[in-house]
């Protein structure tokens, strides 16, 4: 009975165990191709990153490429050559508008050449942006002051007052073509460290939260297994609001300082929000799109489709990408 | 809907016009004389007027001829012919019964008579004998039907040892599986290594590929359409079979003589039983219980109420479970034990119910009428109790639950008018009350005696209406033409919306010689409901989902054409030729993964549209000592999703993911004798395609956002760019059988992948480092290690490599 045991278990295991062996990569060995990644924004200097990929066998990894040729034009004109500023950066003085065609080229060789052609698109139509003051919370504001003793002595100097707002912004999404939008927000922080007042550091993403259900996002979990469908980019098609007039909810979240007289400051000091609503190109958007799925699914790839992230770039791999700004300023008060 | 008046009354008038004349019907059931076991597809043939008929999915038959003599051939494959000679002077009824005949000799075969034979109108289906495909050699010895249809040309398995099936390049969810005609709608056990039919409970099995029947609707690609036994009418027996993983039972007998019979099945594993001593010894701190296994119970009651009234009740019920239940004690101080208790369950499976009342109207006049309730549903509890000695604040219990279902009531009426010999008229309706149960969550914690969360979260319950009406004509023209035509009208009703087609179905046969046939054949078809599945293995968590505002119903336009030829009665052969389209399809977006629930599904699906195309090659033969199957396929699918906003593959067409260029299988049993049969398959396949990124390069620098950037990123050129190596196998099975004195002991050695080829199950990219040691060491006076190279490789990984298995059988 004993020896039939462990036979049975030794079968199991044979059983459980599955099998794994190298094999060899039938396909084409692929060398590296040129790589370009560009966002032109209207009314901004042409900036592009040149790299060249690595075979996914090879151990070699993706190394930035400094001394390529790359060349932009306009409306199929030539501009001028773009400048390497280091880091495989390229930089070309030159500010291309709405509805412009900007092309660009990368040559390196021994490499394929690569091109590639965006159109810029017009800027989203903003019709109207009202905010709501939802909900405040105030906090002690507390300057800390080094004793003579070495400890930290604090004192009240007033109170932070922390708003969550509705923002409520009305655009019109033109009829007849396809359009693309991406909702950025950035604040810039008061700094009143050490004492200074005013200053402050701009911070990208700043305290956004979409709350519309055009940006598509949402989770849920099942038995701990998270769900997730996420829209880092706070991208969206006008899908579903073809040519028609829509109102974007958000809310953000910004600070207001109030000083004591004694404490006051010479000039105020507050957050500022900076909320714009970008017009983004179709390559730009299906980038973001397809980059965020890729990263969603990382680590769960066995669970989840394969992802193909945007390229747009003729014989190499990358993004051009376009897209044109309309920046809304608040300043909380 | 006037449309389909019209084709009906129109065919009503076409099939009165030969009753002119003096005819009489002959009509009854055809049955095995040992059992009462009804023949479904037996031939009827009268050699003087060449006329001919084959009974319905009940046996019943029905024949009108002129008034005279009359020369009636009766034969079944399998079965010695019977010949009747009579003069017909009126309408008569004759339940026919058949011997069952193992000479070759004896059994002058008229299999090209049949539905799907040279002389049928019917194509693009198979019927393979269920004791042909029981003694197909399967992974442990476990007979499996369905993995015995993947062996046939057009159909394709999905990953090596899944019970998935492609057809004709249509998806795993497009196969309308029937149990004595309700739909099953989940296949497997395992996680798709096991099918959930018991062989020993199944009489009949058809697969239909293409030129559907009008009577069939509700899938695109095919329909499987299995019969369970009867149960005998005579005598009682049955059989036991212990294999290595499951043992199964069969009994069947009267319970009235010659009215009432009953037949039951079981099937269950034990892995979870003969694993219990390894668990217990790995856990070494825990009191542990935990195993899996699954089962199945296959019932069905026939009570013939007179020649005219039969009634069937069967039922089905098969779960998989997974239950864990771990205790861990523990003494914090010597004051005070406490123990943690968590218990796992994991239920899945199918229940299916059916009641069936076949009823004589008239000798040509065939109703049955079902009712019957199908369900498939998953159920998931796992919970915490934690408990202390004295009590502490910490006890209390937790649980969460969730559970997902789709549950069917079907009401349904088929009628079979057969006025003539030239025409056989099917027609019904159906209705189907479909409730989709989404996944729902439950958490419920209990602290110190005090209920402190109680919540359900999840989808809430989406009911939908599906009804169907069809009515096709089998109708002969002339001597040469036959053909099947036939219309089916679905009408799917959900959340305040609905959808409606009207699918037209052709086949027809040229008949060039007696031996010799060519085959056209058309079929539209449509699909209401959605399967949501996160891999290539079947997960319980897969979901039905119906269709909704967005995503329309799925259908299809497939035509094929083909050739059959019956060599001297002693093989079939067939080419057929298919060309599908099919539009509204899903595929998962990019990154879409899935986790049983469906919330935002339809964010996670795109619609497009594919097409496949193909030549199937089958050289078969289904009786004698030697017996089995060549089959051959060259297939092309494709897929293109370039709708805005639903493009996949940047909107380029792309194959399928079972795309597959070559498909073999030979297959072949021989009996040497009463004691010593054997049977033998060969499969080949091209290797399944896959996806991978064949470069990695830097993700650009996202402007305005402050999220990572700069890092490597994949570059996939196309889905499915990859193609793994090619798949083949050989498996062997030997019976051996002794007559005993009870009954007769089978032992049968199986041995699965004999040359142990490791076919792809999946391929991955795998990253190694070669350490170089120091020269010095470190401290401690041991040599120091630093990553060396990276070293990339291309890894396979393989389910099953050979594995032979045992069982043994006793036939009482």
């Amino acid at each position: 009975m004993e020896k039939n045991k462990y036979s049975f278990l030794i079968f199991t295991c044979f059983f459980l165990l599955s099998c794994e062996k190298t094999i060899e990569f039938n396909g084409e060995t692929k060398e590296p191709l040129l790589v370009l990644n560009s966002f032109i924004r209207a009314d901004s200097i042409i900036m592009a990153e040149v790299s060249k990929s690595a075979f996914f066998l090879s151990s070699n990894t993706p190394a930035l490429i400094t001394d390529a040729t790359v060349q932009a034009y306009s409306n199929g004109e030539l501009i001028d050559e773009l400048e390497h500023i280091g880091n495989g950066r390229y930089q070309l003085n030159y500010c291309p508008e709405v509805n412009e065609e900007i092309s660009i080229t990368a040559a390196k060789p021994g490499m394929n050449n690569i091109n590639a052609s965006t159109k810029i698109p017009e800027r989203t139509n903003v019709i109207s942006i009202d905010t709501t003051y939802l909900n405040v919370k105030e906090t002690e504001l507390i300057q800390y002051v080094e004793n003579d003793q070495g400890y930290y002595d604090y004192t009240r100097v007033g109170t932070l007052y922390i708003y969550e707002i509705l923002f409520k912004l009305k655009f019109k999404d033109p009829p007849g073509i396809r359009n693309y939008y991406r909702l950025t927000g950035k604040i810039k922080i008061a700094n009143i460290h050490d004492g200074y007042y005013g200053g402050g550091d701009y911070y990208n993403d700043g305290n956004i939260y979409p709350d519309d259900p055009i940006f598509g996002s949402s989770s849920n979990s099942v038995w701990g297994l998270e769900n997730e469908t996420s829209n880092t980019y706070n991208i969206f098609s006008d899908d579903l609001i073809q040519g028609k007039e829509y109102q974007l909810k958000f809310t953000a979240n910004a600070a207001k300082y109030d000083f004591f007289k004694e404490y006051a400051p010479d000039k105020p000091v507050h957050d500022t929000l900076f909320v714009n609503l970008q017009a983004l190109n179709r390559d730009y958007y299906l980038y973001l799109r397809t980059l965020d799925a890729y990263w969603n699914s990382y680590g769960v790839e066995i669970f989840s489709e394969p992802v193909q992230i945007h390229s747009n770039i003729n014989g190499g791999i990358g993004i051009l990408g376009s897209y044109s700004d309309n920046l809304q300023v608040f300043v909380i008060k | 809907m006037k449309k389909v008046i019209c084709v009906l009354s129109f065919l009503l008038l076409v099939a009165q016009y030969p009753i002119v004349a003096a005819n009489y019907t002959i009509s009854g059931y055809i049955n095995d004389v040992k059992n009462s076991e009804s023949l479904l597809g037996a031939s009827v043939f009268d050699l003087l007027s060449k006329k001919g008929t084959v009974s319905n999915n009940f046996g019943f038959f029905s024949l009108t001829l002129p008034e005279g003599a009359v020369d009636l051939r009766v034969s079944y494959i399998g079965y010695s012919e019977q010949q009747i000679i009579f003069s017909l002077t009126k309408d008569t009824v004759i339940n026919i019964q058949l011997f069952t005949s193992n000479e070759l000799k004896e059994v002058v075969v008229t299999a090209n008579q049949s539905e799907l034979g040279v002389r049928g109108s019917q194509m693009g289906a198979i019927e393979i004998p269920v004791e042909q495909l029981k003694a197909v050699p399967t992974l442990l010895g476990e007979a499996d039907i369905l993995k015995a249809l993947q062996l046939l040309p057009g159909v394709q398995g999905g990953t090596e040892g899944s019970a998935g099936m492609y057809v004709r390049g249509g998806g795993p969810d497009e196969n309308l599986i029937l149990l004595d005609g309700i739909p099953v709608y989940n296949i497997n056990h395992m996680f798709g290594f096991f099918s959930v039919f018991n062989a020993d409970a199944i009489k009949n099995v058809t697969l239909y590929k293409g030129s559907f029947p009008a009577r069939f609707g509700g899938r695109l690609s095919s329909v499987i359409d299995i019969r369970m036994n009867d149960g005998d009418l005579k005598n009682y027996h049955g059989n036991v079979n212990l294999g290595l993983i499951a043992s199964k039972f069969n009994i069947e007998g009267p319970i009235i003589k010659d009215k009432t019979s009953f037949n039951f099945s079981a099937r269950r594993t034990y892995f979870d039983l003969l694993t219990q001593p390894l668990i217990k010894k790995l856990s070494e701190d825990a009191n542990t219980t935990a195993g899996y296994y699954f089962y199945d119970l296959n019932a069905k009651l026939t009570h013939k109420f007179s020649d005219k009234d039969r009634l069937y009740v069967s039922a089905y019920l098969g779960d998989d479970a997974i239950y864990a239940d771990v205790t861990q004690e523990d003494y914090e101080d010597y004051s005070q034990s406490y123990s943690n208790r968590i218990l796992m369950d994991w239920d899945w499976g199918n229940a299916i119910a059916a009641a069936r009342w076949n009823h004589v109207l008239n000798n040509k006049l065939f109703m049955n009428t079902t009712a019957a309730y199908t369900r498939y549903r998953f159920y998931l509890s796992m919970s915490n109790v934690v408990e202390s000695t004295p009590p502490s604040e910490t006890d209390g219990t937790m649980k969460i639950g969730y559970r997902s279902a789709i549950e069917d009531y079907v009401v349904k009426v088929d009628f079979d008018y057969i006025p003539n010999p030239d025409h056989d008229i099917k027609l019904g309706l159906n209705y189907t009350y479909h409730t989709f149960r989404p996944g729902v969550n439950t958490l419920q914690v209990n602290q110190n005696n005090e209920n402190s969360i109680n919540s359900t979260t999840g989808d809430n319950p989406i009911y939908a209406h599906e009804t169907s009406a069809y009515i096709e004509d089998n109708f002969i023209l002339g001597a040469y033409i036959k053909a099947n035509i036939g219309l089916h009208y679905s009408f799917f009703h959900v959340e305040k919306k609905h959808y409606q087609s009207l699918q037209p179905r052709l086949s027809a046969r040229f008949l060039a010689t007696e031996n010799l046939s060519f085959k056209a054949g058309y079929a539209y078809m449509s699909q209401h409901i959605h399967l949501l599945s996160n891999s290539s293995l079947s997960l319980p968590t897969d979901l039905w989902v119906p269709v909704t505002k967005h995503i329309v119903p799925m259908n299809s336009h497939q035509v094929s054409a083909g050739v059959f030829y019956n060599l001297k009665n002693w093989m079939d052969f067939s080419v057929e030729g298919y060309y599908k389209t099919m539009n509204n399809i899903l595929e998962y977006k990019d990154g879409a993964n899935f986790f049983g629930s469906a919330a935002d599904w339809e964010d996670k699906v795109s619609m497009g549209q594919g097409w496949s195309y193909g030549v199937e090659l089958l050289a078969q033969r289904s009786f004698g000592k030697t017996t089995g199957w060549l089959g051959y396929t060259w297939s092309k699918s494709e897929r293109l999703f370039d709708r805005p906003d639903e493009e996949l593959n940047f909107g380029k067409v792309f194959p399928a993911k079972f795309d597959r260029r070559h498909d073999i299988s030979f297959v072949v049993q021989h009996k040497f004798n009463d004691r010593i049969d054997i049977a033998g398959t060969w499969v080949y396949s091209t290797g399944n395609s896959g996806t991978l990124a064949l470069q990695n390069y830097t993700e650009a620098t996202i402007p305005d956002t402050d999220f990572g950037y700069g890092g490597t990123i994949p570059h996939v050129s196309a889905r499915n760019n990859y193609r793994m190596p090619a798949y083949h196998r050989f498996d062997i099975g030997i019976n051996f059988h002794k007559k005993k004195r009870l009954g007769i002991r089978t032992w049968n050695i199986s041995i699965y992948n004999v040359y142990n080829r490791l076919n792809p199950f999946f391929v991955y990219t795998s990253s190694d480092y070669d350490y170089l040691m120091s020269d010095y060491g470190n401290d401690q006076g041991f040599g120091s290690y630093s990553p060396g190279t990276e070293k990339k490789s291309l890894k396979q990984v393989s389910l099953f490599p050979i594995i032979p298995s045992i069982s043994y059988t006793f036939k009482f």
